[in-house]
C-alpha cells in the first residue's frame, strides 16, 4: 500500500474562546488519507468546518486565526507544521471559497503570475504558464482586465487558473464548483480527471455531475470525516447522506398554521408601471407593470444573477428611486403613493451580508439599538430583547456579534428586524451560507399575520417550500411562475446562470 | 502540531496585510467621507480618525505607514498629487508621534487609556499642524498656509473625537485586533 | 472620484519610461523653487504647459488649474501683507498693505504652486500606477511597501462599495428615528458617522488575517528572491528615453540661464 500523499491523523481543532462566547471543538480526532492521483469530494453542511479544514491543511490556520490544535498533518511524509505555508505553495494549493478574498492584483495575468513570482521563475516561463493557464480556464480574453470586473463564476475560474499555473501537488478547492454553471462544472471536473490531479473538492451541495467524477467521497459531519465505500450517486448513497443529515428531506418544517396556506388577503403594497434605467448599461432596464403584495404572504423572487432582483428590492424599500411609475402603500382603506422616506420606514431590507449593520459590542446592544426611539414610553425593551435572543437561538445577551459564527450573525440580523416590526421585509439571498433548514426556520419566525416577506433566492426548491407565490424576473419584467413546466424552465435558467 | 492556545503569528504577510488595509482605509476616509463644517468654510475629512485609530490599536509604525501612504494616495486620487510628498511626511509623522505616546492598548484600564490617547492626539495635532504650516509655506507662502491652520486643528479634533469611540468599539467587538500591535 | 489619476492614452508622455519622466519632474521641481526673475519663471511654466498641452490636450490641462484656483486666489490676497517693501500700491486707512514687492512674491508663489501642480498632474495622468511602483522600486523602494501600495489601490473600491452598503443598511434600520443632522455642529455630525465607520472598520480589520492568508498562498514571506512579471524598459529603449529626457532637462536649464 503506497504511502498516502496527504495524511491527517487525529486532528482536533478549536477556535479561541472569548469572554461571553466560548468556543466548541470543531474537529475531534479527524482522520483522512489522500493518495496520489486521488480525487476526493468532501461534502459538508454549511458551518461544518470545510473552510477551516481547508485552511488547516494548508497551514493557514491556526497561524492566522489562533486556536488550539492537536494531531498531525503530513504532506509527503513531512509534518506540515515544520514549515511556513508560503514555503509549501508547490506542494499544496488552495482556492478560497470567496474569490474576492484571494484576488489581489489589478490584472488577471498578473494575478496568475503572482504566485509564480514567488518561485523566482524567469519571466519567459511565467509568460508561458500564465498564457496556458488562462486559456485552459477560458479567460484569455480577460488577461489584461481587472479581476474586479469578472463575474462570480469567472472569478472562481481565475482562481483555478492560478492553481494551474502554480502546479502544486495537491489542490484544495473550497466550494469552487458552487456557482459555476453546468458547462463549466463539467469542464473543471474533466480537467481534474484528465490531469489525474490529486485534489480535495469541498462542497455543501451534492450535484449529479459528481457521481462519477471523483475517486472517493467523504462527509464532514460532527467534527469527523466519514468516507463512503462504494459508488456514489445511487439510492444507497443518497440514503447514506440522508442518514447523516446532509440531505434533509424537503418538507415544510412545521404544519402550516393557517397563515401560510391562507394569507390575510388584505393588500399591502402595490407597484405600478415602475421603470428603472441602469446607468450606462446598454439600455437594459427594469419594467414592472403591476405587482401587488398582500399582508401575511410570503413571495419568492427567483432569477439569474444580474436579472435585477436586488435592484427591484432596493426600489421597493426606497434605497433607489425609479425613473417613473409608483409604489403605493395601503393606508386607511386607500392607496398612498410612497416616497423613498416612507418606504424606508415601511420596509426592512436584510442584505445578503449580515455584517453591514453590526457595530455594537454586545448582542443585546445591537437588538436594543433603534428600539429606544421607536418603542412607546414604558415599553419593555429588555423583555423584548430577551425574547428575541431566545427565539433566534443567539449565543447570549453579552456575546460579541462580530465574533459569532456566520449563521449566528444571520440570525442576529433576522432578530433585529423581528424587533423592528416592519410590515414588509425583504430577504436578499438569505439562504446563502446557511443550511436550508436554518433559513426556513428564520423565515418561519419572521412570518406574521400582518407581515409580508419577499424572499430572493437561487434555490427553487426552497422557494416552492416556503413561498405562497413565486415570481421571476425576465428581460426586466416580472413574471409569475405557475406551472411545473415553468418551474423546469426556471431551473434550467437558474442553473445556466454565470 | 501539539500545542494549545496559539496567538496569531505576526508574519511578513500579516504585516503587509495590516498596512494595506489601513492605508486603504485612511485613503478612503480622507477623500470620500467629508463633513461640512460651515457653509463657507469647506469640509473636514475623516482620514485623521483612521490615523489615530491605527495609532491607538496597531501601534506607531503601522500608523506611520498607513497615515503617510494613505493620505498621499488620497491626494493623488483626488487630483492634488502635488501635496502627496508633504502629506506623506506630515501625516506619517503624525501617526508615528501619536502611536508612541499612546503606547500599547492591550492590557490597560480604559480610563488610563483615554488620558494617554488624548495626549497622543495632542502630539499628533502638533506635528500635523506644524508640518502643514512649514510645508504649506514652501508651496503657497506663509499667508495662505496660516489660513489653513484653524481648519487643521479642527480636523485633528474631529479625528480624535471619532477615533476614541471607534477604537473602544473595535476593542470590544473584535479583540483579535489587539494582537496585531506593532 | 478619480480625477487626477491615470488615464490611458498613447501620447509621447504615456510612452516614455516612467523613470526618465521622474527625472524631468524633479528638474521642473528644482527650477520652480529657484529664485529666478519673474519672466524666466513664467517661461518655465509655459514650457510645462506646452509639454502637457501637446501630449494630453488643452482640456486636460485645465483640470489641475481649476482644482487649485481658490487656493491661488488666497495666495494672491494673503501673501502681500507679509512682504511690505517696495512701492506701495494699496494702503487702506494709511496702513501699507499691498506693495509691489508683495505682489511680486505672490505672483512667484502662484507660479511655483501652479507649476508644481501641473507637472505632478502630467506625471500621474500619463503613468500607470503599477509602472510608477516599479520605477520607485528601481530607485530603492522596498518590495513590501510597493506591494502595500498596490494592494491598497485594489482595496479602495471594495471599501467604497462596503461603505455604500453599510450606510444604506444603517439608514434603513434607523429610518423613522428623528435625526436632525443638518442643523448640528460638526461635533455631532462627526459622531453621527461613527456607527457606519465602525461597521466598515470591523469588516476591514476582520479582513486583515484573511488577506494575510491570501498572500501566503501566493508565497509572500518566502526567503528567496522574487522575480517580476512586470518589467520596465531596458537596453536601447530605456537609453533612448533617458536621452529624450536629458534633452528636455538641458532645454529647461538653458531657458533658466539664458532667457531674457
Amino acid at each position: 500500500m503506497p504511502e498516502p500523499l496527504l495524511s491527517v491523523q487525529n486532528l482536533s481543532f478549536q477556535y479561541p474562546s472569548y469572554p461571553n462566547l466560548p468556543s466548541e471543538p470543531l474537529f475531534e480526532e479527524l482522520n483522512l488519507d489522500i493518495r496520489h492521483r486521488e480525487r476526493c469530494l468532501i461534502l459538508g453542511r454549511p458551518e461544518s468546518g470545510k473552510t477551516t479544514l481547508a485552511r488547516l491543511l494548508t497551514g493557514l490556520v491556526p497561524r492566522y486565526s489562533g486556536g488550539a490544535c492537536s494531531g498531525k498533518i503530513l504532506l509527503d511524509g513531512r509534518a506540515a507544521a515544520e514549515r511556513q505555508p508560503c514555503e509549501r505553495i508547490e506542494e499544496i494549493g488552495l482556492a478560497f471559497q470567496n474569490p474576492e478574498e484571494q484576488l489581489v492584483r489589478s490584472r488577471c495575468d498578473s494575478e496568475v503570475a503572482f504566485g509564480l513570482e514567488a518561485l523566482n521563475l524567469p519571466r519567459s516561463s511565467m509568460l508561458e504558464r500564465v498564457g496556458k493557464s488562462l486559456s485552459q480556464a477560458g479567460l484569455s480574453a480577460y488577461s489584461r482586465r481587472s479581476p474586479g470586473t469578472l463575474s462570480g463564476g469567472e472569478k472562481k475560474k481565475l482562481l483555478l487558473a492560478c492553481l494551474m499555473a502554480l502546479k502544486p501537488a495537491v489542490w484544495v478547492m473550497d466550494e469552487t464548483l458552487e456557482e459555476l454553471d453546468i458547462g463549466t462544472k463539467k469542464e473543471v471536473l474533466e480537467l481534474l480527471r484528465a490531469q489525474e490531479q490529486t485534489c480535495l473538492v469541498f462542497s455543501s451541495k451534492w450535484h449529479r455531475l459528481f457521481a462519477d467524477a471523483f475517486t472517493s467521497c467523504c462527509l464532514l459531519t460532527g467534527g469527523r470525516m466519514l468516507c463512503y465505500q462504494g459508488r456514489t450517486g445511487g439510492p444507497a448513497f443518497r440514503s447514506w447522506l440522508r442518514k447523516h443529515e446532509f440531505l434533509t428531506p424537503r418538507r415544510r418544517t412545521s404544519a402550516p398554521q393557517g397563515k401560510r396556506s391562507r394569507p390575510d388577503g388584505d393588500p399591502l403594497l402595490r407597484v405600478r408601471g415602475l421603470i428603472f434605467h441602469y446607468p450606462g448599461a446598454d439600455g437594459f432596464y427594469l419594467n414592472v407593470d403591476e405587482l401587488c403584495f398582500s399582508a401575511g404572504e410570503t413571495i419568492a423572487l427567483i432569477g439569474a444573477n444580474g436579472s435585477g432582483k436586488s435592484t427591484l428590492a432596493k426600489l421597493l424599500c426606497g434605497l433607489l428611486t425609479a425613473g417613473s411609475g409608483e409604489i403605493s402603500i395601503r393606508r386607511n382603506g386607500g392607496w398612498k403613493a410612497a416616497n423613498p422616506e416612507l418606504l424606508n420606514r415601511f420596509c426592512g431590507y436584510m442584505f445578503q451580508n449580515p455584517d453591514y449593520q453590526i457595530f455594537l459590542p454586545e448582542v443585546r446592544e445591537e437588538l436594543a439599538y433603534g428600539l429606544k426611539q421607536t418603542m412607546e414610553r414604558g415599553g419593555d425593551i429588555e423583555g423584548r430583547v430577551e425574547e428575541a435572543i431566545r427565539l433566534f437561538r443567539l449565543p447570549g445577551p453579552q456575546a460579541p456579534p462580530s465574533l459569532m459564527s456566520y449563521g449566528a450573525r444571520k440570525r442576529l440580523q433576522a432578530a433585529v428586524y423581528y424587533l423592528l416590526e416592519r410590515p414588509f421585509l425583504i430577504l436578499d439571498e438569505g439562504d446563502s451560507g446557511i443550511s436550508a433548514a436554518d433559513f426556513a426556520d428564520i423565515v418561519e419566525k419572521l412570518s406574521a399575520p400582518r407581515r409580508t416577506l419577499l424572499i430572493i433566492t437561487h434555490d427553487l426548491e426552497l422557494a416552492a417550500l416556503l413561498a405562497d407565490r413565486i415570481y421571476t424576473l425576465r428581460d426586466g419584467g416580472i413574471v409569475p411562475v405557475e406551472s411545473a413546466a415553468g418551474a423546469a424552465r426556471l431551473e434550467a435558467l437558474v442553473e445556466g446562470a454565470d | 502540531m501539539d500545542n494549545n492556545e496559539k496567538r496569531i503569528q505576526f508574519s511578513p504577510a500579516l504585516r503587509i496585510a495590516t498596512l494595506s488595509v489601513l492605508t486603504a482605509a485612511t485613503a478612503f476616509f480622507t477623500f470620500a467621507v467629508r463633513i461640512p463644517i460651515a457653509p463657507t468654510r469647506g469640509y473636514l475629512n475623516l482620514g485623521d480618525v483612521i490615523i489615530y485609530f491605527a495609532a491607538f490599536t496597531f501601534g506607531p509604525f503601522t500608523a506611520l505607514f498607513a497615515g503617510g501612504l494613505g493620505t498621499a494616495l488620497a491626494d493623488i486620487i483626488s487630483g492634488y498629487s502635488q501635496w502627496a510628498p508633504i502629506s506623506l511626511v506630515v501625516h506619517g509623522l503624525q501617526g508615528l508621534a501619536a502611536g508612541f505616546v499612546a503606547g500599547s492598548a492591550a492590557s490597560t484600564a480604559v480610563s488610563r487609556l483615554r488620558l494617554r490617547w488624548l495626549g497622543a492626539a495632542c502630539a499628533g495635532t502638533l506635528v500635523m499642524c506644524a508640518g502643514y504650516l512649514g510645508g504649506g509655506a514652501l508651496m503657497v507662502g506663509f499667508g495662505a498656509a496660516l489660513v489653513e491652520l484653524p481648519g487643521n486643528i479642527l480636523q485633528n479634533l474631529a479625528g480624535v473625537l471619532g477615533a476614541i469611540p471607534l477604537t473602544l468599539a473595535i476593542r470590544r467587538a473584535y479583540p483579535p485586533a489587539l494582537e496585531m500591535h506593532w | 472620484m478619480v480625477s487626477g489619476f491615470f488615464r490611458s492614452g498613447n501620447s509621447a508622455l504615456h510612452r516614455i519610461d516612467p523613470r526618465a519622466k521622474l527625472f524631468v519632474l524633479l528638474a521642473f521641481l528644482v527650477v520652480f523653487f529657484l529664485p529666478l526673475p519673474l519672466p524666466r519663471l513664467i517661461a518655465c511654466f509655459c514650457a510645462a504647459a506646452l509639454l502637457g498641452g501637446l501630449c494630453l490636450g488643452l482640456r486636460d490641462l485645465l483640470l489641475p488649474l481649476r482644482l487649485i484656483f481658490p487656493l491661488l486666489l488666497l495666495v494672491m490676497i494673503l501673501t502681500p501683507p507679509f512682504h511690505r517693501q517696495g512701492v506701495v500700491l494699496l494702503a487702506p486707512w494709511g496702513f501699507p498693505l499691498y506693495t509691489s514687492a508683495g505682489l511680486e512674491t505672490a505672483l512667484r508663489l502662484v507660479l511655483r504652486f501652479s507649476g508644481i501642480s501641473l507637472v505632478f498632474f502630467l506625471y500621474m495622468r500619463s503613468t500607470e500606477p503599477e509602472q510608477i511602483l516599479l520605477s520607485l522600486r528601481w530607485f530603492g523602494l522596498s518590495y513590501s511597501l510597493a506591494l502595500v501600495l498596490s494592494l491598497a489601490l485594489t482595496y479602495i473600491p471594495w471599501l467604497t462599495r462596503l461603505y455604500g452598503n453599510v450606510r444604506d443598511a444603517h439608514n434603513l434600520r434607523l429610518a423613522g428615528v428623528e435625526q436632525e443632522i443638518r442643523s448640528l455642529g460638526f461635533i455631532k455630525r462627526t459622531r453621527a458617522k461613527i456607527p457606519a465607520m465602525t461597521s466598515v472598520m470591523i469588516q476591514a480589520v476582520k479582513g486583515i488575517p484573511v488577506l494575510a492568508m491570501a498572500l501566503e498562498t501566493r508565497g509572500i514571506g518566502r526567503k528567496n528572491v522574487r522575480s517580476s512579471f512586470y518589467e520596465l524598459k531596458s537596453g536601447r529603449a530605456f537609453l533612448t528615453d533617458l536621452l529624450a529626457s536629458s534633452l528636455l532637462i538641458a532645454g529647461l536649464a538653458l531657458m533658466v540661464v539664458l532667457f531674457p
